[in-house]
Parts: C-alpha cells; structure tokens; sequence
C-alpha cells in the first residue's frame, strides 16, 4: 500500500518536471524569433478577442458614465445660463419699459408746458366694464383740486371731462361715450361744429352747414367755446363726408386723435378758482 | 343666508372687472361675473335679502359705470323682479337653465338700459351693436356655469348653518331611528 502511494507521488513529480522541461524548451527555443509560433497566435486571437469584448463594455460603461457626469455639470451650467439669461431679458425688459416710460412722460410734460392754465398727471385705476358707456376712473379727486366738468386731455388730444369727484378719485366721461359732446371746429378754415360720440372709436360732427368746406384728412380742434376746453387741442380727424340732398348740415364722421383702449396717463386741465379753494 | 359675504364678493367683483379685467387680452377683457352673480342671487336668495343685494350691486355699479345715477338699480331690481316671478313655475334654479337663463337676462337688461336711456335723453345715439352683444353672450355662457358652482359654494361655505354643522359633530348611530 506504501509502496503504491510511492509509485504514484513519483509518476505525479516525474508528470510535473517533464512538463516544465518542455515549457521550458519552448520558451527558449522561442527566445529571440522575431513572429508568433502557433498557439501564441492562437493565443493571442482568443485573449484579444476577450480583451476587445471587455474593452468595448468597459468603454461603454465609462462612457456612459462620463456623458452621466457630464450631463450633471451641463444641466447645472445650463440652469445657471438660463438663470441668467432670465435676468438679462428681465432686465432688459425693465429698461425698455423705462425707456418707453420716459418717452412718455417727457412727452406729457412737455404738452404739461405748452397749456397756460394749470394742470395735473393722473394714472387710470379702472375703466367702465359697462358695454353702454364709456367712463374711466383716475387715482385724483376733489382733493387735488378736481371739479365736475374740467377737461381731461393727452398728448394726442382730448379724452374727456370729468363727471364725478370724491376726495381722492374722479370719473372721466370719454369723449367718444355717446353722452359727450364738446365744441369743435375745423383747423383749417375755423368751421365750427360739435363734436359728439358715437360709442364706438368714432365721432360725429354735428351742425356743420353743407356749403362749409370739409373734406377728409382735416383735423378737427377744440374751439374754446364755453371755457371747458382750451383751444386748439386736437379731438380728431375727418374720415367721412356727406352730404343728403334733405336738411341744412352734412355728415361729418371723424377718428378720435386718442387711442382710447391705449390710455395710461392723463392730464387734468384745472380751473383757476379750484386751486383758490 | 346672510348678506354679508355677498356684499364682499360683489365689491370684489366690480373691483376686478374694472381694474383687471381691462387689461386681459381680447374678449377677456369683457367677462362679466357681477352679472351672473345678480342672476345667482335672484335664483337662490329670498326676495327681501335678494332686493337688498341687488340694489346694493346696483349702487356701486352706478359709481364706476354709467352716466345716469340709478339706472343700474332700477335695471338690476327689474331683472330680479322678473327672474323671481318666473323661478317658481319655471324651475329656474336647474343646472340646464342657468345658460340660457344668464343669456336671456343679459338680453333683456341690455333693452331695458337701451330704452331708459333712449327715452331719459332723446338727443344721445345710443349704438346697438350686436356683434358686441355676442362676444358678451358668448363670454357670459363660457363662465356662467363656473360662476355659478363658485356663487354656490359660497353661499353653502358661509351658512351659518353649515358652519354649525362643522362645528358640532354629527351623533353617530342610526338616525332614523328616532
């Protein structure tokens, strides 16, 4: 039985260096050549090819890993772009809005200037939400010195007259509400007439005689008569002419020079006597 | 029902349509919920505080819109006279009512201020416009429904009743017992 185990140990030790004499022998045969020998290439088909598998998954992974790591950094810097492009545009609204706010006004005061009487800038806080009349209410009242029936005028011209104070508001009645009436003339030749609202962007001027000339494109001022508007303030111009064979007027249509769905700021034209009080 | 909560939301309301509203693009800027809330009040309130309520909504109407003092009282007392009149035999109060109720009152409130107005100042031109009319009709049917489920959770939230209700806790068991 020990003599078997001997035998056997012996074999496997024998086995063993026989194998390294070999490895050995082909190891330095090779020492030296310049080309693989057969089962080096063979070798190296089946190691290269698991090394291309697993560099391709690994450089998949990393890939994707990287592009996820990136992704991270390009989302942050793409929010703080964005933030900042919101800001830019922000602000850039603010200063066109400034701008357009300072055309305005300078505007306004300069018209502010040219009226001899006294005056005050008033901001819109409503409009009538009525389909029947044409009101608007502004922040300025009784106690700014506002009375019942003093004019309300723009750049562009006439916009209305006061109808109703409190202390610290008024309401305007629109030029174009049906219920207006203001006196007028013709800039041109002094023809004189009423202007009166139509409800809609529109007037009519009233009591003008068909051997007056009038004629598109004129423009129509406020006349002074009955001391509510100064003169010469713009109220409209003439879009339509005619004349019926029946009656002594002609109808005269005409466009309001104020873009009344566009109003913001408005000037009061005070009375002397208001201010004493 | 208490008027109070009634009195906020219409002042509230009027507040809106001539401060916000305007400025909305478009036909926005011609919603008219005050008077569907009018409508809702002459539907589901009770003649004496619905009176009070629509004079009162009236009156401030009459302060930011219009040219004649009353008008919008008379106009708005008459609609809820009529809807009050008609409501019983005609079950007003019905969900599939309430369009063609708030449309057909819009009609009559618009011929009635026509006429007013016509006969009080004979020399004014008052434009009847019906294009304008349908882009109001067709504004109102859009939000009468909304309104309307708005005006009665309202009504529902601030009932004292109900408010009694939350407060007391409901006995449990079978109630129909007793």
């Amino acid at each position: 039985m020990a003599k078997r185990s001997r035998r056997s140990s012996i074999n496997k030790y024998f086995i063993f260096g026989l194998l390294i004499t070999v490895l050995l022998i082909i190891i330095v045969a090779s020492i030296g050549r310049s080309h693989f020998n057969g089962p080096q290439k063979f070798g190296l088909d089946v190691v290269g090819k698991g090394q291309y598998i697993v560099t391709r998954i690994s450089g998949g992974v990393n890939h994707i890993w990287e592009s996820y790591i990136a992704l991270w950094d390009v989302r942050g810097e793409n929010k703080f772009l964005r933030a900042e492009l919101d800001k830019s545009l922000l602000a850039n609204q603010e200063y066109r809005e400034a701008m357009a706010a300072n055309v305005r006004l300078h505007k306004l005061l300069d018209f502010k200037e040219s009226i001899q009487s006294p005056t005050i800038t008033t901001q819109i806080i409503g409009r009538d939400p009525s389909l029947w009349f044409h009101t608007l209410t502004i922040d300025r009242g009784a106690g700014d010195g506002i009375e019942k029936g003093m004019p309300v005028v723009t750049v562009e011209g006439v916009v209305g007259q006061i109808l109703e104070t409190s202390r610290t508001s008024s309401k305007v009645l629109l030029a174009h509400d049906q219920n207006s009436a203001v006196n007028a003339l013709i800039q041109k030749n002094r023809v004189q007439g009423i202007i009166k609202g139509r409800g809609a962007q529109e007037y009519h001027l009233q009591y003008v005689l068909k051997n007056a000339d009038v004629s598109q494109g004129d423009i129509i001022i406020t006349s002074g008569l009955g001391g509510s508007f100064p003169k010469g303030i713009p109220i409209a111009t003439v879009t339509k002419v005619t004349k019926t064979r029946r009656g002594m007027f002609q109808k005269v249509e005409a466009e309001p020079t104020v873009n009344f769905s566009q109003l913001e700021y408005l000037i009061v034209i005070l009375q002397q006597n208001s201010l004493v009080n | 029902m208490p008027c109070a909560p009634f009195i906020f939301l219409s002042t509230g309301l009027l507040i809106l349509q001539t401060s916000l509203f305007p400025a909305l693009p478009g036909w926005f800027s011609q919603l008219d919920p005050l008077f569907i809330l009018i409508v809702f009040i002459a539907v589901h309130i009770d003649i004496i505080r619905g009176t009070v309520l629509t004079i009162y909504i009236g009156m401030i109407t009459d302060i930011f819109s219009g040219v004649y003092s009353g008008l919008h009282p008379i106009t708005y007392l008459a609609l809820f006279l009529v809807i009050k009149g008609l409501s019983r035999p005609l079950v007003l109060s019905e969900a599939p009512h309430q369009i063609p109720l708030v449309l057909s009152s819009y009609l009559f409130v618009s011929c009635f201020i026509f006429v007013i107005v016509s006969s009080l100042a004979p020399a004014t031109d008052l434009l009847w416009s019906w294009p304008d009319l349908f882009i109001r009709f067709f504004m109102l049917g859009l939000i009468t429904i909304p309104c309307f489920k708005f005006y009665r959770f309202s009504m529902d939230t601030f009932n004292p009743k109900n408010a009694l209700q939350i407060l007391i806790k409901p006995k449990r068991g079978n109630k129909f017992r007793n």
